[in-house]
């Protein structure tokens, strides 16, 4: 997995909203497949980003491999990407949705947020590809900073919830952290 | 013109505050890390001034919102509506001091 830089105080906050969160209302079930399919995700997207980071620095360099460059980090060749994503979200609101808790409609405002960031938004990534179909370093460094909040949230609210739930691991009834737990 | 950034991240924090009313003091701990992700986002913009299109600007600026709304949506304490308006002043600010230093001709 790529890891993006972040002030540690930043996460100090996330972890702060996120542990008020938790305590403040009755906390869902961990459940590690949630956890995994966020990180699986994760890694599919920044993935992505980089090697479209790596076309766009060719492209932009002109030489002999810019013309390859732009059509392999079009938008037609890069077209899969988008689908494989659009696969991974809706399988992770159906687990969410699946163990439904008082912070299921959070949840899922936040992975709405992300797949209108990555997918079907006006200001998507899926939609500034198409648009240019090779869009600027610029532009695929700032979109990653971004999706990288994001996913930052998710994740450590699933840490959050692994830690409050660590003396069991059972995903199919689920553990409610305690909040003391789960204000680690 | 640089924009003094300190500044630009005071005056976000007063639009934020006077969006969110008195909900800021549940939330101003995580509200004020966002405002520094948001303000990250928009240095970076103005490093890339030059070379960013205005489809990109658009993109960047929709996607910062939405991701800003998608991470404080998970605090209760703010409703969607408020929490919409107080994104949109932070952002305001933000876009008034690029347009203002640099006179963006893709930011209204």
């Amino acid at each position: 997995m790529i890891i993006v830089a972040t002030p540690s105080r930043r996460s100090l906050s996330f972890a702060s909203l996120l542990a008020a969160f938790v305590v403040a209302c009755t906390p869902p079930p961990y459940d590690d497949q949630t956890d995994k399919a966020i990180s699986t995700l994760q890694s599919d997207v920044d993935t992505e980003i980089v090697s479209l980071l790596s076309f766009a620095h060719t492209a932009s360099a002109g030489g002999s491999g810019a013309s390859d460059a732009k059509t392999k980090g079009g938008y037609q060749a890069n077209k899969t990407f988008y689908q494989k994503v659009d696969v991974e979200l809706m399988s992770i609101k159906l687990r969410v949705d699946a163990a439904p808790s008082v912070s299921t409609s959070q949840m899922d405002k936040a992975l709405e947020a992300l797949r209108q960031n990555i997918l079907s938004g006006p200001g998507s990534l899926q939609s500034v590809h198409q648009q240019e179909d090779l869009p600027g370093e610029a532009y695929f460094t700032t979109e990653r900073t971004i999706l990288a909040q994001q996913f930052q949230a998710l994740l450590t609210y699933e840490l959050l919830l692994k830690n409050g739930s660590a003396s069991t691991n059972n995903t199919t009834t689920g553990t409610t952290p305690t909040p003391a737990s789960a204000k680690k | 013109m640089a924009i003094d950034w300190t500044k630009t991240g005071n005056d976000v924090e007063q639009a934020v505050k006077a969006a969110l009313g008195n909900d800021w003091n549940t939330v101003s701990k995580p509200v004020s890390t966002q405002i520094q992700a948001l303000l990250a986002v928009a240095k970076s913009i103005e490093d890339e001034k030059d070379t960013i299109t205005k489809v990109e600007y658009d993109a960047l600026c929709l996607s910062q919102k939405e991701a800003l709304e998608g991470v404080l949506s998970t605090y209760q304490a703010i409703s969607e509506v408020v929490l919409e308006q107080a994104v949109a002043a932070a952002w305001n600010v933000v876009a008034q001091a690029l347009k203002t230093a640099y006179n963006l001709p893709f930011i209204p």
